[in-house]
């Protein structure tokens, strides 16, 4: 495969829309994607727009209505949706989503979370850590 | 089109940020905290102006509020397993874009149920998955999407104040304006009395 097909728009959209037809789950079908096409290609919230749009019966390949172009940031949803947000994950998401900006960081620090029930066992050669839901 | 009345046969009229107008029903409204408190004892002349948020963002919103209606009062989140068919797929016909749009327009309007479940979604797209995977997911402005939308705010903040300013100006005007005649009164009283007084010293 050349350099030129993978860097025309429609030529990503009719390779999206194969791999939604294969019926993979959204994510899954991006990281695939990615590896094919290269990791900067497309940007997630794009090929969600793209995605979605198949699934919402439309397959077409033109971007008419330009959607794409205007953002929604996640970061800028109100602080206490993003801490809803977060309730609602697990203590390892809340691990992997403190690294994933700064402003992120601060907020989830100055959350309080509660446990419901938490563990360590010690044994002769490991160590187990279990930790519950947050509640 | 409007009245105080709470019949679930009233039907509201609702103006987006495009200016347009549709019809929601008053039972459908009535799940939003913010239209009780705002407008459902004192009732609305006109379309109710929910402008900061566009039209198709409003019709998702409120299909969804008509949807349920008749279910049972919200009590806590539900578990995504057990969400209906028609929940399900009113949440994946939604790219992220209007995902946030929807989360923002629930969370002004006060939908416990709806903004709850879409935070759960959310939470579900970002579970399971590492740091990297995570970043990808949300979206993160690059530095020159940040440096633009730092010039948008600034240019707003100083229109703003351009209008702060000229209302404040306007509003000193009127303040002289309405002086004028309080003045010219207290003028014309005085002279008066005066003359009366003058005129009793006369006599």
């Amino acid at each position: 495969m050349t350099t030129a097909p993978r860097a025309d728009p429609e030529f990503q959209r009719s390779s999206i829309l194969y791999e939604f037809l294969r019926g993979k789950s959204e994510f899954k079908t991006y990281l695939s994607f990615c590896e094919v096409m290269g990791e900067d290609t497309m940007e997630y919230r794009e090929f969600d727009y793209w995605f979605t749009r198949f699934s919402n019966g439309n397959f077409g390949l033109v971007d008419e209505e330009n959607a794409v172009r205007s953002i929604r940031y996640f970061m800028d949803l109100p602080v206490e949706i993003i801490g809803r947000i977060v309730d609602f994950v697990t203590w390892k998401d809340v691990v992997s989503l403190r690294q994933v900006c700064h402003d992120l960081r601060s907020l989830i620090l100055n959350m309080q979370f509660s446990y419901k029930d938490a563990s360590i066992m010690i044994e002769k050669t490991s160590t187990t850590v279990t930790i519950g839901e947050h509640s | 089109m409007t009245s105080p009345a709470s019949s679930s046969e009233v039907k509201y009229l609702i103006e987006s940020s495009e200016g347009n107008t549709f019809d929601v029903s008053g039972a459908a409204l009535r799940q939003s905290n913010t239209f009780n408190a705002m407008f459902l004892n004192i009732g609305a002349d006109g379309p109710i102006p929910f402008t900061d948020y566009n039209e198709a963002t409003l019709k998702k919103v409120f299909e969804y509020c008509e949807h349920s209606v008749n279910e049972e009062n919200y009590s806590g989140p539900k578990h995504q397993d057990d969400l209906s068919k028609w929940d399900l797929n009113f949440f994946n016909e939604m790219d992220q874009k209007m995902f946030i749009d929807v989360i923002n327009a629930s969370n002004f309007l006060d939908i416990e149920r709806l903004t709850s479940y879409c935070c759960e979604r959310i939470a579900r797209m970002l579970r399971g998955k590492n740091t990297q995977e995570m970043i990808k997911v949300i979206t993160l402005p690059t530095a020159e999407e940040l440096e633009a939308k730092q010039k948008v705010e600034e240019k707003k903040a100083a229109a703003a104040k351009k209008v702060a300013e000229k209302a404040a100006e306007t509003a000193e005007k009127t303040e002289t304006l309405e002086e004028l005649p309080v003045q010219q009164l207290v003028q014309t009283t005085r002279n008066k009395l005066t003359r009366k007084y003058l005129s009793f010293s006369n006599e």
